[in-house]
């Protein structure tokens, strides 16, 4: 592939997993302790090389309460990575995994499915040990069942594999794009054809 | 309060019969007049609903406002601003919030309305002369227009301030086109344009338009691409979407719909701007030229006025020496057209020949014959045409022209062969549509033969000749307070307007004349009864607009004199035009 590279990446996962934390340690390197919820989405963009290549990252950053879950199919529309993210020591939040990348694949609707570039991140592994609900075997587990999913285990607040995961999912998401649809150079058209007497048309 | 509200429903309930909204519900936007800060509000209740809403004193009306305050949060990070604590809407109303980009920029108003009471004429007086006037978009040469502003994005306080904005996108929000700055880094922009026209599709509704007291936003939705228009110029909202349709018909002029179409059937998540690497130019163009020419508001061609007889000998060499199976064969002088010739079925389309002109004008075709597909949207948007480009050579031999070898002849091409002719080229140029992609050296061969016909029958001198009065002179009239005349015929199509002399000879002038004519135009068109004279007084001039069923006229006269003597004068003026023979391409020259 050459020329200009955007990706659209959407980040999913319940509310107060730290999707937005996630976003911001990536692309200003900054973490609050304060919670806010998104209302609807928020969108960051940043720059990154990859593979010696100039890749623009758009990030969509969804709410993941669901009386903001309002925008929409068209939103989804042409995603090209999909990042899951769930609390290390919340299990109800690794239980909704599923309904998320469902809910994704159904209004997304990308072409391929099954090999559609997903990654799963366990957020939060920087409080204590005690806290957390979800073993990494167990959350590996789950990410194989699904057609291997790489799975990241992440702290948005001491900046634990965000670069990481964000550079696994840009790259996945360019072997995607390499298949390039092929420029079908239309036919010209027919003079022949009787055009329809359309207004506006000049008398000249 | 109450009577301004009045005021803008009524504006509201006339907008949404011109804009035919898809559904019944309308996309109402309200001004909180008692706010010193005003807010907006989008709502997609009925009317009724938004009485209720605006009159609360509240900042944010949540309960239907939660697009618009979404954005606020997105962009508020998006500022890296108070990146992580909860945003009150004090917040919101921050100053400082406003010095920067943010969507409030774009679609809140910081300019105080004084008096609601406002009677419609000082009302009408007052928007001419705060925005027509003050109106300074840059004149930029279409060359350097890139590397100018190609580097300012959301956070460059200029960005910001262009008084136009277009942008393209693809239905999955990714940036294709921006008039200023860089696509990719307003691509969080793109994402929250695409969230708006997403919010509203989920209901199947079309947002069509924002209106503010300063900006105006106008989408056109054709997927899979959204375009959008934030202007602050005062055009109405009928002229930026004809705009926004001119720069979708340029894309399709060089992909075609079906290849558009395919392209995001089979990935819904392609990068357009690869594709389209190298138009950028025309598109630039087109953005630019819509302020500063009047072709595209008039929906007609320009056309170069000449004598009936030479226009026709012209025609007819062209016609006879045709090459077989083309579409259109049209002569051009620079942006004004000298005749067309098309099949007897096929008619020309106004549209179209604004492309092919901006096509030829934006692009350097004067050394070279260019051969390049293109799609005539309006003719089919289906298939690829093939244009054949070339500027035509006047051919001097050597004796005829040797006194005047001294003279600067600008544009001489030295490339000749042959040592007894002089080779010039012309400011004349022939474009010839094939279906053919193989024809190129055919119609090569047949311009050669076009060219040397013209050059035995003297067309170029005979046009260099009247070159002087290829132009209309507002001497023409004989009328001493008359500044400028644009005379467009419903008929033919076609138009001619007055040489650009002082006081509208420098850009920014002509654009503000311009802006005028097109405040006229929404105005005569927006009435409900048939009205045919309309005009508008401002400190610079007395512009009118008088309406008949065969023409309209378009004239600025002195700001001091009366409406009526304007009046008597267009009468005289009108008459004048009816005598004329040489302004128009009135005989069709079909095969």
């Amino acid at each position: 592939m050459s020329g200009k590279n955007l990706l659209k990446a959407i980040i999913l996962g319940d509310s107060g997993v730290g999707k937005t934390s996630l976003m911001n340690q990536y692309v200003n390197k900054k973490f609050s302790n304060q919670y806010k919820a998104t209302i609807g989405a928020d969108f960051l963009t940043k720059e990154v090389m990859v593979d010696d290549k100039l890749i623009t990252i758009q990030i969509w950053d969804t709410a993941g309460q669901e009386r903001f879950q309002s925008l929409g199919v068209a939103f989804y529309r042409g995603a090209d990575c999909c990042m899951l993210v769930y609390d290390v020591n919340n299990m109800k939040s690794f239980e909704t995994l599923d309904n998320w990348r469902d809910e994704f694949l159904v209004q997304a609707s990308p072409k391929h499915p099954e090999s559609f570039p997903f990654i799963v991140l366990g957020n939060k592994i920087d409080l204590e040990e005690s806290k957390r609900q979800i073993s990494q075997k167990r959350a590996m587990a789950w990410c194989q069942s699904k057609g291997n999913i790489p799975y990241f285990e992440t702290s948005a607040k001491e900046a634990i594999n965000v670069e990481q995961a964000f550079q696994q999912i840009a790259r996945n998401a360019l072997m995607q794009e390499a298949d390039v649809p092929e420029f079908n150079f239309p036919p010209s058209v027919s003079l022949d054809a009787e055009q329809k007497p359309d207004q506006g048309d000049c008398n000249c | 309060m109450s009577g301004l509200l009045k005021d803008n429903l009524k504006r509201k309930e006339k907008d949404n019969e011109s804009i035919s909204s898809n559904s019944g519900l309308s996309n109402v936007l309200l001004l909180n007049v008692n706010n010193p800060n005003p807010t907006l509000s989008i709502t997609t209740t009925t009317i009724t609903n938004a009485i209720v809403n605006s009159s609360s004193t509240s900042t944010i009306q949540r309960s239907n406002s939660d697009t618009i305050s979404d954005i606020r949060g997105i962009n508020e990070r998006l500022m890296n601003k108070s990146t992580i604590s909860r945003s009150s809407s004090k917040n919101l109303q921050s100053s400082k919030l406003f010095e920067n980009f943010s969507l409030d920029n774009l679609i809140s108003s910081d300019i105080e309305i004084e008096n609601s009471e406002l009677d419609s004429d000082n009302d009408l007086l007052k928007i001419y002369n705060s925005s027509i006037y003050d109106y300074d978009e840059d004149n930029m040469s279409s060359y350097n227009f890139r590397k100018k502003y190609g580097n300012e994005d959301l956070s460059s306080s200029n960005w910001v301030k262009h008084k136009k904005h277009f942008f393209i996108l693809s239905s999955a929000g990714k940036p294709i086109y921006t008039r200023y700055g860089d696509e990719s880094k307003l691509s969080s922009l793109m994402g929250v344009i695409q969230a708006i026209i997403s919010y509203y599709s989920t209901d199947n509704d079309e947002i069509s338009c924002i209106n503010t007291s300063t900006h105006k936003i106008v989408f056109l939705l054709r997927n899979p691409l959204y375009l959008v228009c934030v202007s602050q110029t005062n055009e109405s909202e009928e002229h930026l979407r004809l705009q926004l349709l001119y720069l979708y018909n340029q894309i399709l002029f060089s992909l075609t719909s079906v290849q558009l179409t395919k392209i995001f059937q089979d990935r819904v998540n392609f990068d357009l701007r690869n594709l389209l690497s190298g138009t950028e130019i025309y598109m630039d163009e087109l953005s630019r030229k819509f302020s500063v020419d009047a072709s595209f508001m008039l929906k007609s061609i320009r056309c170069l006025r000449l004598k009936n007889d030479l226009r026709n000998t012209i025609g007819e060499i062209m016609n006879n020496y045709r090459p077989k199976n083309i579409l259109y064969g049209i002569l051009t002088y620079n942006d004004k057209i000298i005749n067309i010739i098309r099949p007897k079925k096929q008619s020309v389309h106004p549209l179209d020949i604004h492309l092919i002109l901006n096509m030829i004008n934006s692009t350097s075709f004067r050394s070279v014959e260019s051969w390049s597909p293109i799609c005539l949207p309006k003719y089919n948007s289906r298939g690829f045409l093939y244009a054949y480009v070339s500027y035509l050579d006047n051919i001097e031999s050597q004796s005829q022209s040797e006194s005047e070898i001294t003279s600067p002849v600008s544009p001489t091409s030295p490339s000749s062969s042959n040592s007894n002719m002089k080779i010039t080229k012309t400011d004349i140029c022939l474009t010839l549509l094939s279906p053919d992609k193989n024809a190129f050296y055919y119609l090569s061969n047949c311009k050669k033969k076009i060219e040397k016909i013209f050059n035995k029958s003297s067309i170029f001198k005979s046009i260099s000749n009247q070159k002087n009065k290829t132009e209309l002179d507002i001497s023409d009239f004989g009328i001493p307070h008359l500044r400028h005349v644009l005379y467009k015929s419903n008929k033919h199509l076609q138009f001619v307007e007055t040489k650009r002399l002082s006081p509208y000879d420098d850009p920014p002038s002509y654009r503000r004349l311009l802006r005028s004519y097109k405040y006229l135009d929404s105005k005569i068109h927006s009435y409900k009864k048939n009205l045919k004279f309309c005009y508008i007084l401002g400190k610079n001039e007395l512009s009118v607009l008088w309406i008949k069923d065969d023409f309209e006229l378009y004239a600025a006269f002195s700001p001091f004199i009366s409406k009526t003597i304007a009046y008597n004068d267009l009468l005289l003026i009108e008459k004048w035009f009816k005598k004329q023979d040489n302004l128009f391409i009135t005989t069709s020259q079909v095969f």
